[in-house]
């Protein structure tokens, strides 16, 4: 039955392939087949939420097209994505349906690296030390790697940024597959992952800690783990001045380091999304902005290494909350970064059941992605709305985004102290632990 | 004693838990009375303001209008005119009319459009003429339109309206104060004439298979305002109705109204009124507030139904902020008949006003709700009652939503003899989504396939959209009867297992029990709250009176009903959702206004498929689904 067999050599989760085959079958028929509606694609791409001025689809033609023709792709200030993608799309960007098939294969290639990432936690927690509940019963193990899978592939966000071509695909990938590179304890691959999606969206640079933290689990030595992190750094390093040399081959300028990273970290496009930034950008008088440039974007990395301190013993877990992090406080949020994490969030499912606020979380969600096109449409077609009303949505879903983050790291830590201090199920009564619940809050 | 004081605590947290959780559906249905009540006081007298012209260029009256007896001999010769053109075929009535608009000196032309819809398919002429005023770059443009076709069934011909067209395009002529150019459309059809044109004029004409429109060849610029002229026949009148809801419940900036309003009043007497049948506005009239009453609902009930009331509603799709201005003749009334003389001083002068626009119309308000002419609310006013409406939704879909976990695991702690029951921490009934969720995702799958089925032409013989209705009602009842015959029959299966187990083990030292989760019809009723809450207040900011209407049909039924041990009660409330149901609104408003139900049908499929109305889609895709997942929760077994 369960013959799926990974590049390692080892078994796959022991899911039966075919329920696979159907999960994935399904997926790919419903993208096939939204992809292939007459003008939905063309609707998702123009909406704000799914493309932003670096992950827009129209965006990259455009760059493209300028290329083909020898003007500098970066010239103008319409394409602010990585010469790579430039490159790759110059192949195939004249056959629709290879560009269809290669967005549709890369999402269904997430989907399967989730799969395998959560074959090899499940692997991991079978040497770890079990927590005991009350009636002397183990804790229920998490999500299957299929359920993990079909979170992430039937997400509404995942597929309508995908049917968007929302160029932001690539970059959740290479950040996936650095971590199952890492989790794999491939070295060289996950730091070619990390590094490759540091190039092409900058912000995942700070996944480096997690991803190293899971190279170096296990019981390795003080001496071997510092090694092993010297090393990521050179290869991590190797990785990227490699690409932007490709880079630089290809476009034979080194102008794409200001049109690419000068406009992810300057902020200079403000066309408006869901993030928190453009609005403050426009209203500000310009000799504030470089202040508050510089306090957002500290922002956004600042949470790095405190929470891998505090939480280095879940590695998983720190790369999905500085997914969020990062979905959330970057200059140009989408929906894409949103399908990142929340695919991320189901590898770290046994917190589940101490989050308290997913009924407010999932409403502030919902609510937020039936009004932000709702808004917009008011805003931009019929005229009676401003920029405010679409700014407040973009606020709703923030605070969306960060009670997430509050509730799952309560989670987590709640968890934490249950592994650390186990509740007796027997004994006298008044060590039975019931109370620490009124203790603790 | 420690023990027993943390004890008493944890015991005092959990009634409190459950004091929240029990008492918020009481407060939940006082808001609902709240949110009632306030939306009974919304046209009172005291809760509305007097309306007053915000932009200051516009300048209402200030303008000496210039038509005069002569012109008004011209306007009365025109109509003969028109009189005679109207017996011509549509083709060379288009080319007679522009005839007349080149012969008084104006480019003009004409444009052909088609049409067709799953049902019906329509020709169509339009007239249009364009002067160009002396003194402006050709960047900015008025209009003045009058449809082939007047809103009144009593007359063929919109006689006057096209006339005082004609007439005023003459006066215009020999102007030289004119800072925006102006154009005259003559549209033929109900709204689609109007809309073809309007789609070429912005370049998006199309020429597909369901739609051809045909290339404007003369243009002008950008259209700041528009004026729709609708004066049926060839009699004078007694009263200027104003008609101002657009497609999807769109509204014209308010001072559109109010610089018509202030023209009638004082620069051209005439007795004004919103709309047709209710009656016009005197000073001392919004004192009545069942007058007020009837005037906001009359104009909740248009704005409900997203169906413009005149062509002006087309233009507001466009970024156009347009009105239509209808005289009528209500036999009875006192006030003083006016005739196109006074007529042509009303749209004169309201164009000039209009013509003093600096910018495009953006000061006063674009939401709002009007009790009568020169009365308002806005919407900070309006919007907190549908908000509560909303809240109590979720408020009760909160405590259900916590109700199904609770009952936490205790564990019974024996100290001093006595045996104390404790909650313990983390240890809730676990919820099940399964059958909520695929109860919830086939009802929205049917309602996506009854609007697909509406808008298709499938092309079997005898196709009408009754046929294909009653098709897709027996396609959801069979889905709900299948539905609820599985819950039942998976029920009793699971309680007869359980019954088994029970008498199998009986071990009385077992403290923790298993629990049972929460029954399926709790977790459904979670989620048709929630959704319903979504649903009211997002459609709220879109079109908030049929939010209103949608809102406050549901909100009792969906919080009230739930399944009940007597079938009989279970039934009945079925029987209501079913009567709430849109087939069964459908066959409600064919019996109250006595109209063919498969004529209301067809208009609704016609209202998106020509202007692309959303009370169709919305019905189909966001009610029904929720109203099928209701009928299928009353159903389902009780424990």
């Amino acid at each position: 039955m369960s013959t799926n067999v990974v590049p390692g050599g080892q078994k796959a989760a022991n899911t039966p392939s075919n329920n696979v085959a159907l999960v994935f079958g399904a997926a790919f028929a419903l993208r096939l087949g939204l992809l292939n509606l007459p003008a939905f694609p063309s609707i998702l791409a123009d909406q704000v939420e799914i493309s932003t001025p670096i992950t827009s689809f129209k965006r990259l033609s455009e760059g493209v097209f300028l290329f083909r023709n020898g003007v500098p792709p970066y010239d103008g200030g319409v394409f602010h994505q990585a010469p790579l993608l430039l490159g790759l799309f110059y192949l195939i960007i004249n056959s629709p349906p290879l560009v269809n098939a290669l967005y549709i294969l890369v999402d269904l290639a997430i989907g399967y690296m989730l799969l395998q990432i959560t074959a090899i936690k499940e692997r991991d927690s079978t040497s770890e030390k079990k927590i005991m509940q009350y009636g002397d019963k183990t804790e229920e193990s998490g999500m299957s790697g299929l359920t993990v899978a079909s979170l992430y592939l039937f997400n509404p966000f995942t597929i309508v940024s995908c049917i968007g071509k929302s160029t932001i695909l690539f970059s959740n990938m290479a950040v996936v597959a650095g971590i199952w590179m890492g989790m794999k304890r491939n070295k060289g691959l996950a730091m070619f992952s990390i590094a490759l999606a540091t190039y092409l969206s900058f912000y995942p640079a700070m996944l480096m800690i997690p991803v190293v933290l899971m190279l170096t689990r296990g019981d390795i030595g003080k001496q071997q783990q510092k090694r092993i992190s010297v090393q990521c750094g050179a290869l991590f390093l190797a990785c990227l001045i490699s690409l932007f040399l490709l880079s630089f081959v290809l476009v034979d300028s080194w102008s794409f380091f200001s049109g690419v990273y000068g406009t992810i970290l300057a902020v200079t496009d403000l066309t408006p999304n869901l993030g928190l930034l453009w609005y403050f950008f426009i209203e500000m008088f310009d000799h504030f902005r470089s202040f508050f440039l510089i306090v957002f974007q500290l922002h956004v990395f600042i949470f790095a290494v405190p929470v891998s301190i505090k939480l280095w013993k879940y590695p998983l877990f720190v790369s999905f909350i500085l997914c969020a992090i990062m979905g959330t406080f970057k200059g140009y949020p989408s929906i894409g970064d949103a399908a990142l994490y929340l695919g991320l969030l189901p590898l770290s499912s046994e917190i589940f059941k101490y989050m308290r606020y997913t009924f407010l979380v999932v409403n502030l969600f919902l609510y937020s992605s039936l009004l932000a096109p709702i808004f917009w449409y008011l805003w931009v077609y019929v005229g009676s709305g401003n920029a405010n009303f679409f700014y407040a949505i973009g606020l709703v879903y923030g605070i969306g985004e960060i009670i997430l983050m509050i509730d799952t790291t309560f989670a987590i830590c709640r968890r934490d102290f249950e592994i650390l201090s186990p509740p007796e199920t027997s004994g006298d009564p008044a060590s039975l632990g019931w109370d620490r619940e009124v203790v603790q809050k | 004693m420690g023990l027993l004081s943390r004890l008493s605590k944890a015991k005092r947290r959990q009634m409190f838990g459950h004091f929240v959780l029990y008492t918020m559906p009481i407060l939940s249905y006082a808001m609902v009375a709240v949110s009632f009540l306030w939306l009974l006081a919304l046209p009172h007298r005291s809760y509305s303001k007097v309306t007053y012209i915000s932009e200051n260029a516009l300048q209402p009256g200030a303008a000496n209008v210039q038509f005069d007896w002569n012109d008004f001999v011209v306007a009365e010769a025109y109509r003969q005119t028109v009189n005679i053109i109207s017996e011509l075929p549509p083709l060379e009535r288009a080319e007679a009319l522009r005839r007349e608009f080149a012969q008084v000196g104006l480019k003009s032309a004409t444009q052909n459009y088609t049409l067709h819809t799953s049902t019906v398919t329509r020709h169509g002429v339009n007239t249009y003429a364009i002067f160009y005023a002396p003194r402006s770059d050709g960047t900015e443009a008025l209009i003045l339109s009058a449809p082939w076709k007047s809103r009144n069934p009593k007359f063929t011909a919109n006689t006057n309206g096209v006339a005082m067209l004609l007439a005023l395009a003459k006066v215009f002529k020999r102007g030289s104060h004119f800072s925006k150019d102006i154009i005259f459309v003559i549209s033929d059809g109900d709204t689609e004439g109007l809309q073809a044109w309007l789609k070429a004029y912005h370049g998006n004409e199309e020429r597909t298979k369901t739609r051809f429109e045909e290339t404007l060849h003369i243009r002008s610029g950008a259209i700041q305002a528009a004026l729709n002229l609708d004066f049926a026949g060839t009699g004078d009148y007694n009263v200027l109705g104003i008609f101002f809801e657009g497609v999807n419940g769109q509204l014209p900036n308010l001072d559109m109204i109010n610089t018509v309003v202030e023209i009638a009043r004082g620069k051209a007497p005439v007795e004004i009124t919103l709309h047709d049948d209710i009656m016009p506005y005197t000073e001392s009239m919004p004192r009545n507030y069942t007058n007020s009453l009837n005037k906001m609902f009359y104009m909740m009930k248009y704005q409900a139904a997203g169906t413009p009331t005149g062509n002006h509603g087309v233009y507001l799709k466009y970024k156009i902020d347009a009105i239509t201005l209808y005289g009528f003749d209500k036999p009875g009334w006192p006030s003083p008949r006016y005739n196109l003389f006074r007529l042509g001083a009303v749209v004169e002068s309201t164009v000039r006003s209009l013509n003093n626009l600096l910018e495009h119309l953006h000061q006063s308000f674009f939401f709002y709700l009007l009790s009568g002419v020169r009365r308002y609310t806005s919407i900070g006013l309006y919007m907190p009652p549908i908000i509560i409406l909303g809240v109590s939704f979720i408020l009760q879909a909160l405590s259900l939503w916590g109700i199904s976990s609770d009952l936490p695991l205790e564990l019974k702690v024996l100290s001093e003899a006595k045996a104390t029951a404790i909650v313990l921490p983390y240890s809730r009934r676990s919820r099940n989504l399964r059958v909520a969720t695929t109860v919830v995702n086939l009802s929205f799958i049917t309602g996506y396939g009854t609007f697909y089925l509406l808008t298709t032409n499938l092309g079997f013989p005898g196709e009408t959209p009754l046929i294909k209705l009653i098709a897709s009602v027996g396609i959801c009842s069979t889905l709900v009867f299948s539905a609820v015959s599985t819950a039942h029959i998976r029920h009793r299966v699971l309680k007869e297992r359980q019954i088994k187990a029970n008498s199998a083990d009986k071990t009385p030292e077992k403290n923790i029990a298993e629990l049972i989760p929460a029954a399926d019809w709790i977790i459904l009723k979670t989620f048709i709250l929630a959704l319903s809450a979504l649903f009211v207040t997002t459609l709220s900011a879109l079109n908030f009176s049929l939010a209103v209407f949608i809102g406050t049909t549901i909100v009792l039924p969906y919080k009230f009903f739930r399944p009940c041990s007597k079938r009989f009660l279970s039934a009945v409330q079925a029987a209501v959702l079913v009567m709430i149901s849109p087939p069964g609104l459908l066959f409600a408003t064919a019996w109250w206004f006595s109209k063919d139900v498969g004529l209301i049908l067809s208009w609704a499929i016609e209202g998106y498929e020509v202007l692309g109305t959303w009370l169709l889609p919305t019905l189909c895709c966001i009610y029904w689904p929720i109203n099928l997942a209701a009928i299928v929760m009353v159903l389902l077994p009780v424990s």
